[in-house]
């Protein structure tokens, strides 16, 4: 199912692209809403503090720089990945060089949802997926996600993360045999 | 100890382990020893499947097509980072002065003064900043600068002649090198028409006994020197003559004459046409605009008087390619019979008695002391009254230069009997 769905956003997002370095309005918020959420999950898994924030810097990037691209939806999708990826290095740099602290009278209130088992489970599930994703070795992170979010093929991955495609290989099976051994021997659910 | 056969192994499980990971990541069936790592890609994109996170501001503008930065918070940040730089700049600019030693900030308070004495000269500083520095040199220096032609003012615009007209004084004849005390020959200014010998002078004419005053104006009278260049037997074109005085050769000062450096007074004046007749310059001199050459030609006798200096006298004219820089431009002068102010031909009336029969010699502006311009007149009187003669005029001079000047004053009329110029 997730193929057929990919091969319809590849394709609408392919003409989008092509529309959005003409200057279209209509393309550049198609690729917005196609690829944001995306960007932004990868960077939830990540645990950066804000991360509609930080997508927001990407797709700035992205439109800002998008009449010196050439390519096709693939390749666009691995570029904003590659933007977002470094994005995400510069903010983990800020990160440890100043953590900052939120208020928590301006952390901004939780929007209402309809259906709240389903948003219940789903925060839960995020949070394990969190958990996980914390037990990791920050390289595995990367390519793991990277691979679940963009996704994007190991010779993808290894050009954004600047590695060769063994050594992408070699990270991606040891989050692999990282999250199997957690997930059965410690017993931690899903 | 590991085996080949344990890596061998390794291998296989690798690659089955990237086959679940491409089963997992595509929604493939996966087998049941990868279902644990399907769920948990499976609950990572919940994570993604969540609403379009809201944009901001700039992403927003970016996104309605605008390519300007709607000010927000992430603009001011945006803003303040070029603003970096020059406060560093400044701040590394500060320092590094600071560090010099005293010689190197002499050096640097030096290089700034030179490059602005430098630009005020070359008329590259405003016209202020040219006074100011102008002004600095003079008050610190005993040296004079002339002034620059957007500054100079002027005072009598009759004088002021356009290029190429008779009058015209060139600046570059006013400093001439000397030789032993006499002056050389001034090679700058070529004898064209009008061309002015650019030599010393006394811009106030010495008195003559009964000389009718142009327009009324006062007359100084300086002392009289009898000038060698004025004396027929010398031999020497007045266009040689110098600019500061008249210096006998030999250095020999016979009794009567000015000291060798003393200027020029009266009618031993450089560029004073000896008496009629007697000009054993075989040179061509075209006669001042309006007055009728003496002998032949238009281009005929003497030149009109040079100034002595830049700012010590107004622009008396030049000849060709001699201007003064920065002169006023030619004030419309009036052809109508009558006017004092014309230069039309057959004047004779505009020719000072002194001149000694010397057409071309226009009488009026050099021979005229402006009022609107005391401290010029007082440069003029520092001219005029030589050392020989201070305040005045010794009497044997005047004497002696008064015989002469009768002697040739039969030829101030001249002029009037001479045929007009070509030009009138």
């Amino acid at each position: 199912m997730a193929i057929e769905r990919r091969d319809g956003d590849e394709s609408d997002l392919d003409v989008a692209v092509n529309a959005a370095r003409t200057g279209a309005g209509w393309a550049l918020e198609h690729i917005y809403e196609s690829l944001a959420p995306a960007v932004a999950g990868l960077f939830h898994a990540h645990g950066v503090d804000d991360p509609d924030d930080l997508t927001s810097e990407v797709f700035v990037g992205v439109l800002r720089n998008l009449a010196w691209f050439d390519g096709d939806a693939t390749s666009f999708r691995s570029w904003v990945f590659t933007i977002a990826y470094r994005r995400l290095t510069d903010e983990r740099r800020r990160g440890a060089r100043r953590p900052a602290p939120i208020p928590l009278a301006d952390l901004p209130e939780p929007r209402a949802a309809d259906d709240v088992d389903y948003e219940v489970e789903r925060s839960l599930a995020a949070q394990r997926v969190r958990a996980l994703c914390d037990r990791l070795v920050p390289a595995q992170r990367d390519v793991i996600l990277l691979r679940v979010f963009g996704d994007l093929t190991v010779d993808q991955v290894a050009g954004v993360v600047g590695k060769s495609r063994g050594a992408v290989k070699a990270l991606q099976r040891r989050g692999y045999a990282t999250i199997a051994r957690l997930l059965g021997n410690e017993g931690v659910p899903l | 100890m590991t085996r080949p056969s344990d890596r061998y192994a390794d291998m296989l499980s690798g690659t089955r382990i990237d086959a679940a990971i491409d089963q997992a990541l595509h929604d493939a069936t996966v087998p049941d020893d990868v279902a644990p790592f399907a769920g948990f890609v499976d609950n990572l994109r919940v994570m993604a499947d969540r609403p379009v996170p809201r944009p901001s501001a700039e992403l927003a503008a970016l996104l309605a097509g605008h390519h300007a930065v709607e000010p927000d918070a992430g603009a001011t940040v945006t803003s303040l980072q070029p603003r970096r730089p020059r406060v560093q700049a400044r701040t590394a600019l500060r320092m590094r002065v600071a560090a010099l030693g005293l010689t190197g900030k002499a050096a640097l308070v030096a290089a700034f003064a030179a490059i602005t004495v430098a630009g005020a000269a070359a008329g590259i500083l405003p016209e202020p900043a040219t006074r100011f520095v102008q002004r600095a040199i003079e008050v610190v220096t005993p040296f004079e600068l002339p002034a620059t032609g957007r500054d100079a003012p002027s005072e009598d615009t009759t004088e002021a002649r356009a290029p190429g007209k008779p009058g015209h004084t060139s600046p570059v004849a006013v400093a001439q090198p000397t030789r032993d005390g006499v002056p050389l020959p001034d090679t700058t200014a070529p004898a064209g028409p009008g061309s002015a010998t650019a030599t010393g002078d006394s811009v106030t004419r010495p008195a003559e006994p009964g000389a009718p005053t142009p327009r009324g104006d006062s007359y100084t009278v300086a002392p009289t020197a009898p000038d060698p260049s004025d004396d027929p037997a010398n031999g020497r074109s007045p266009d040689h003559e110098p600019a500061a005085g008249p210096a006998p050769k030999n250095g020999h000062v016979p009794p009567g004459q000015a000291p060798p450096g003393a200027p020029h007074p009266g009618g031993g004046r450089p560029g004073d046409a000896p008496p009629a007749g007697s000009d054993p310059d075989p040179e061509p001199l075209s006669a001042p605009k309006g007055y009728p050459p003496k002998g032949e030609s238009p281009g005929g006798p003497r030149q009109a008087p040079a100034r002595q200096g830049a700012h010590h006298g107004r622009p008396r004219g030049s000849g060709p390619g001699h201007d003064t820089g920065g002169q006023a431009p030619p004030e419309p002068q009036s052809d109508l019979p009558g006017d004092p102010q014309s230069d039309a031909p057959g004047r004779p009336d505009r020719q000072h008695p002194s001149l000694g029969g010397e057409p071309g010699r226009a009488t009026d502006g050099w021979e005229r002391q402006d009022p609107a311009r005391p401290e010029a007149d007082g440069r003029v009187a520092s001219h005029r009254r030589g050392p020989s003669a201070p305040g005045g005029a010794a009497p044997q001079e005047s004497d002696g230069r008064s015989t002469r000047d009768t002697g040739s004053a039969p030829a101030v009329d001249a002029p009037s009997s001479a045929p007009p110029s070509p030009s009138a």
